[in-house]
């Protein structure tokens, strides 16, 4: 019965998946990060603007790293604090998810870490960034290219 | 090292595909990194007990099967059939092992975390050596060699000829007969006995950490090319093996998964793959399987994963010898289906034309058939392939078969490790 009700789950999910993908394409512009991913990149959405840097440098394949990451509203540009960001992504030419489940703990002043991030081959991947803050919820897309 | 190779002469390569090949020779292969679960790893007298217990047949509850029935050293450690053949039919085909300690993930469906916690499962599987816990501590403490050997690596052992407190036939993975026994053992005595059991795995593991992969044809024809003897990269890879090479690098996308020195990402993936022995998933309820003979489908590393988080002897638990900060690759192991559903770990490539039939079912004979089906890409049965069909020609297909044939290499390490010890 077990299996049943996985696939069953399953199958929730990927709809939840897609609407998460239809919101992103709706709602935040796409950045896409150079290879090293050495320097700053930001990404600006409706209500936020997010910049991540990964901690390893150049962006590493198929090892566990961190990423440091800032969150700023876009109207004036203030550090979010206590927002819920969850990390899902994967490679759509590939149509699987990132191999690990990235956590992400605050910081302070609006920077948070993200941890236990693996890109396991090469190519486009992108990072998704679901950040709550209050009422406001927002879907904001990393794409980056190894 | 020169990058600009024959660029006046119609160099096969560019600068970019070089420094890939260069990323999968075998000279790009690190160390063995030492392993924070087992911190014996290295030591050479639990190789010595566990190149013993690799080859020791009294690990089978019927005294005829050790890890070598199906690791058969002749054989690239492989078996050469479908699926393992040992006291039954396991339930998958039998990878070959070496260079397998660089891998975070054992199994196909990576269900343990360790080299040592994957070499415990098979001595309980009823259809592999069939054992059981107190059955093979035991046999540790009644063999004088075996005995004086672990206790110099391990420690002293308890006294187990004592069946009151250790009963035959315990363990928490057997029957319920075997379950009850095992309950009624105190928590101390059940903990001294996963003791022994843990360390028969670092045994078998710091012994399994000395099969090496060893420098195949493609390696040296890469090391002739980065060290631009043009003549010799002639003479050692033919024109059709090189376009198999440039295939596999290019076009067919090989190399995204089966990347690095051991032609593997360690990855797990779903490339579409039936086990016709398994029933389809389909829509029909789950019940179905209690009226048929047939398994369920194989769900691969989303049920492996599962496993790994729950087992007592992952990097987290009471005997692995890591601390929390080690184990990163298990705390953050994704488990969503997207990732895991119908997905199997990528094998490594060297001495892939050796180590037939394929996949995680042994669906395939042949490398032919294997191509064929990239080519085609049919879709997946439990969740959804990642494959799009390749297109390749005909030639193309024999071309990439050809170069794979390039990756035959001997095992790199010293005779005795291959042969059952002789004392």
């Amino acid at each position: 019965m077990e299996s049943a009700i996985q696939m069953l789950y399953g199958k929730f999910k990927m709809a939840r998946y897609l609407s998460h993908a239809a919101l992103i394409v709706g709602s935040a512009l796409a950045c896409v990060s150079d290879a090293a991913g050495n320097s700053w990149q930001t990404i600006s959405g409706k209500y936020f603007a997010v910049s991540y840097q990964s901690q390893t440098v150049p962006l590493p394949l198929n090892r566990i790293h961190s990423w440091q990451t800032t969150i700023k509203t876009v109207d004036d540009g203030r550090p979010v604090e206590g927002a819920v960001v969850k990390i899902y992504g994967g490679m759509p030419a590939h149509r699987h998810g990132l191999p690990t489940q990235p956590r992400t703990t605050e910081v302070g002043n609006g920077r948070y870490l993200i941890r236990g991030l693996k890109f396991s081959m090469m190519g486009d991947w992108e990072v998704w960034l679901d950040v709550t803050y209050g009422s406001l919820s927002e879907k904001l897309v990393f794409k980056l290219s190894l | 090292m020169p990058f600009s190779l024959r660029a006046d002469s119609g160099s096969p390569w560019t600068g970019a595909e070089i420094a890939l090949l260069r990323l999968q020779w075998i000279g790009s292969l690190e160390k063995l990194p030492t392993d924070p679960t087992n911190r014996y790893a290295d030591d050479p007298q639990a190789a010595w007990l566990g190149h013993r217990l690799f080859f020791d047949r009294r690990f089978s509850i019927n005294g005829r099967i050790s890890c070598a029935t199906c690791h058969q050293p002749d054989n690239n450690f492989t078996d050469g059939v479908i699926k393992g053949r040992a006291i039954g039919e396991a339930r998958r085909n039998t990878p070959a092992i070496s260079g397998i300690a660089y891998s975070p993930w054992f199994f196909w469906d990576g269900r343990t975390d360790s080299l040592w916690s994957q070499a415990l499962e098979p001595l309980e599987s009823p259809v592999e050596q069939g054992g059981n816990r107190t059955f093979y501590a035991r046999l540790i403490y009644s063999d004088p060699v075996y005995k004086k050997s672990y206790e110099l690596t391990f420690g002293a052992l308890p006294d187990l000829s004592d069946r009151i407190r250790f009963p035959d036939g315990a363990t928490p993975a057997g029957n319920i007969a075997q379950k009850k026994k095992w309950d009624l053992m105190s928590a101390k005595d059940r903990r001294e006995v996963n003791r022994i059991f843990s360390n028969i795995g670092k045994a078998i593991a710091a012994y399994e950490r000395k099969l090496l992969p060893g420098t195949s044809r493609f390696d040296r024809y890469v090391e002739a090319l980065l060290n631009n003897r043009i003549e010799e990269t002639d003479a050692t890879m033919t024109h059709k093996e090189v376009a198999g090479l440039k295939l596999f690098i290019g076009k067919a996308m090989c190399v995204t998964c089966h990347q690095g020195p051991l032609f593997t990402n360690n990855s797990f993936h779903n490339i579409g793959i039936t086990d016709p022995a398994t029933l389809k998933p389909g829509y029909l309820p789950a019940i179905i399987y209690l009226f048929t003979d047939r398994p369920e489908p194989d769900y691969g590393r989303y049920r492996g994963i599962r496993r790994a988080l729950k087992s007592e002897f992952n990097c987290l638990g009471e005997y692995s010898d890591a601390q929390e900060g080690d184990c990163v690759e298990l705390i953050y192991a994704g488990r969503h289906h997207r990732a895991t559903l119908g997905a199997f770990k990528v094998p490594s490539l060297r001495n892939v034309a050796q180590t037939g039939p394929y996949m995680h079912a042994g669906v395939f004979a042949s490398l032919e058939e294997v191509l064929k089906h990239y080519n085609t890409a049919p879709p997946a049965s439990v969740g959804r392939s990642e494959l799009a069909p390749l297109n390749l020609s005909e030639q193309e297909l024999e071309q990439l078969e050809a170069f794979l044939r390039t990756l035959d290499s001997p095992v790199n390490a010293e005779t005795r490790w291959f042969k059952r010890p002789s004392s």
